[in-house]
């Protein structure tokens, strides 16, 4: 249709010796907006409006373009004479809140020259006006289908694009110098996820991620092919060459959410990879002490204290700070220092990732104990690096830094070779024998003899836990005397009936079951047949009765005594 | 590296309370980058430790002596019958406290790992074919003391020969 107009115009202007007088003129639809809102920019052209020179954006201050030009033709005829109107219309996007300005056209036409006054915007915080689709003035529908969102339909119009780049800062690098590596989305639609299928490798590389731009992925216009699309970094990884040669960057594939073009259609996920990418990597120079530092570096040296006491630390921070690859680097510079012992660094560094290169500071601290008094010197300290933009090794030095020693034997001029020997402690070196454990304090006894021993001991509990049960069951077979326990029990339990002066039937139980308790039974018809033994034993048993039995007719005191005492001497006898 | 936590996993062995020596073999893990199951494959390695670290067979064995002398007393002394009630829960304390060093004894040796790819071969022979490979720093169980060669098992249950000079063994100490 505008190609139509465009036509019919040119057509009609052929035919007209005269337009009317030409007008220029700019304004935006709101000088008060939001900083999230969108503000448009319309030119508007009439009379004649053949142009010198294309129209070009002025200078915005506060605000940037998110799209535009679209342009539109109006020919129209009034009372006989003809018009002509060209508007060109830009959509812009306030970026801080404040006081904006379109800064005015200078639009060459072909009958001369025009320009229009700057326009300023106040730009407040938030939005003022609803969100509303931009769409073109002269179209009521803004270009789209009024039902084609609500229904879904999907009509002949093409799909969105949606495709992904790697772009690298540069293709032609150092070994160890870093190249940004950026990854953008180009869209034509609204995107409503985007992850990676995998991550993606850098064979050859050393990668440091970025991250997201600051604020998050911005949109910007970019033209592909002569298509329009919004274009999104999304994914920045700075890349260091660790080797010289060709290096690919392969290519990398994201899965990308795409938003449903109507209420009737499903979110969709689509794939898409990134282009694979060549970079050349020039080799740097290999030479002794140069550790592969590539970039801009200036070193630093400083002791804690200038003066210190013979046998106490100083310590030297030796900085290298500057842009680079610092972050390669580990190998700490050769310090020595003659008269002191200078110990191994420690190291402690601040570098941070950015889009170009790794900047910061790496920092070596060294221990510095000095073993001779008078005045030390810690040695200049070189770092040297290759320099890109001059592609050569360059160094950087720091100055020698005095120490004053104090106490011990000064050292006149240089320091003899025996001052400079490390320092090691007084008395004879440590031996071997003195490196070997100290002779444990308590032995330790072998698992053999472990289990030998328990074993031993439980033979000999359960010997002792069985061993009178079964001895005094062979002892009543074979008549034998009771164990020496029962009879020193006996004798003891006698003794306490003698000396208690128990009743006489007490006493008498007591005796009779002292007696049963060192010669058994003792009842006729026993087992075997009676020896004296037996018999002595029974004779004692039958007075013990009769005294258990005997009616209470006066005071048995003496006859329990006696009888305790035969017993007794029974017992001593016979047991 | 491997050498390092040789002889560090050896110092721990001969005194398994130094936590000094502990913290050392944690950081040189890290370092080595190894697991901590590929530092002890055997659980039964660190029941040695404790038990050597507590003196724990010679409390066995002591106790074992007090009981026997708790029980000698009784005899000597009828009357004090709870001597003999003491000697046998002394008995019982012997036997659970020596039981654990027993069955510590039967953890398998290990050895370390010294030496970077050492590799683990078919047989016991310098011209044997690989099977595989062994991390520096490792553990393994040795299964098999050949001389010039330990028969071991690596963490991915591998087993295999390796030469005596990559290998460290932790449970004597290391040839002059």
């Amino acid at each position: 249709m505008r190609r139509l107009l465009g036509a019919l115009a040119l057509l009609l202007a052929a035919g007209t010796p005269a337009l009317a007088e030409s007008t220029v003129r700019a304004d935006v639809d709101s000088r008060k907006v939001g900083v999230s809102d969108q503000v448009e920019l319309t030119l508007v052209l009439e009379g004649d409006t053949n142009l010198a020179q294309e129209v070009s954006l002025p200078l915005l201050r506060g605000l940037r373009a998110v799209s535009g030009p679209s342009v539109s033709t109006q020919i129209s005829y009034v009372n006989g004479a003809m018009s002509q109107r060209r508007v060109y219309t830009w959509v812009l996007q306030p970026t801080a809140v404040g006081k904006a300005e379109v800064g005015g056209f200078d639009v060459k036409l072909a009958g001369g020259p025009q320009s229009t006054a700057a326009i300023p915007i106040d730009v407040v915080a938030g939005s003022v006006r609803p969100a509303q689709p931009r769409a073109n003035p002269l179209d009521p529908f803004g270009g789209q289908d009024p039902f084609d969102g609500m229904l879904g339909r999907r009509s002949n119009r093409p799909p969105p694009k949606v495709l992904v780049k790697a772009i690298a800062s540069r293709d032609r690098v150092h070994v160890g110098e870093p190249v940004l590596l950026t990854y953008y989305v180009y869209t034509q639609t609204t995107i409503t996820n985007l992850r990676a299928a995998d991550a993606p490798q850098y064979p050859g590389f050393w990668s440091e991620d970025l991250g997201q731009p600051e604020g998050g992925p911005r949109g910007e216009p970019a033209t592909l092919d002569g298509e329009r699309f919004e274009r999104y970094a999304f994914l920045r990884k700075l890349l260091f060459p660790t080797r010289a040669g060709t290096l690919t960057v392969p290519a990398a594939t994201f899965h990308i959410g795409v938003a449903r073009r109507s209420l009737f259609d499903a979110d969709q996920n689509v794939a898409r990879s990134s282009e694979a990418l060549t970079i050349t990597a020039l080799p740097i120079p290999e030479e002794a002490g140069f550790s592969g530092a590539v970039g801009k570096f200036r070193a630093t040296a400083t002791l804690d204290k200038t003066a210190v006491a013979l046998g106490e630390a100083a310590t030297l921070r030796f900085r290298v700070e500057g842009s680079g690859n610092l972050k390669w680097i580990d190998k700490a510079p050769a310090l020595a220092v003659p008269g002191a012992k200078v110990y191994p660094p420690s190291t402690t560094s601040d570098l941070k990732p950015g889009p170009n290169g790794i900047t910061g500071s790496k920092t070596w601290e060294f221990a510095i104990v000095p073993e001779t008094g008078g005045t030390l010197e810690v040695p200049s300290l070189s770092f040297p690096y290759f320099d890109p933009s001059s592609e050569k090794l360059a160094r950087t030095d720091t100055p020698p830094i005095a120490i004053a020693v104090q106490g011990g034997a000064a050292t006149a001029g240089a320091p003899p070779q025996a001052a400079l020997a490390p320092a090691r402690p007084t008395g004879a070196l440590p031996l071997r024998a003195e490196l070997d454990p100290p002779a444990a304090l308590l032995p330790r006894p072998s698992v053999h003899l472990l289990a030998g021993g328990l074993v031993a001991a439980l033979l000999v509990h359960a010997a002792l836990l069985a061993g009178p049960a079964i001895a005094d069951r062979l002892r009543s077979r074979g008549g034998r005397t009771a164990p020496r326990r029962t009879s020193r029990a006996a004798l003891a339990e006698i003794d306490r009936i003698r000396r208690d002066g128990l009743g006489k039937e007490a006493a008498a139980a007591a005796l009779e079951r002292a007696l049963h308790d060192v010669f058994g039974p003792l009842e006729n018809g026993g087992p075997a047949p009676p020896g004296e033994r037996e018999r002595a034993a029974r004779a004692v048993l039958e007075e013990v009765r009769f005294l258990r039995y005997a009616p209470q007719l006066g005071d048995y005191t003496d006859k329990i005594r006696e009888v305790a005492a035969r017993a007794a001497d029974l017992v001593r006898r016979w047991s | 590296m491997g050498e390092a936590l040789a002889a560090l996993l050896r110092a721990r062995e001969l005194d398994p309370g130094d936590r000094a020596v502990e913290r050392e073999i944690e950081r040189a893990r890290q370092a080595a980058n190894l697991d901590a199951a590929e530092l002890a494959p055997d659980p039964l390695a660190a029941l040695v430790r404790w038990c050597r670290r507590l003196h724990l067979s010679l409390a066995a064995l002591l106790l074992t002596g007090i009981s026997l002398a708790l029980h000698a007393g009784r005899r000597l002394l009828p009357r004090a019958r709870r001597l003999g009630l003491a000697g046998l829960w002394t008995m019982a304390a012997a036997l659970a406290v020596g039981v654990l060093p027993l069955v510590a004894s039967l953890a398998r040796p290990t050895a370390v790992v010294v030496r970077r790819g050492a590799p683990l071969l078919e047989a016991a022979s310098p011209t044997a074919a690989p099977v595989g490979a062994l991390r520096e720093g490792e553990v393994v169980p040795v299964l098999d003391d050949g001389g010039a060669f330990l028969h071991v098992e690596d963490s991915s249950g591998a087993r295999g020969w390796a030469h005596a000079a990559d290998v460290r063994r932790l449970d004597r100490p290391p040839s002059p």
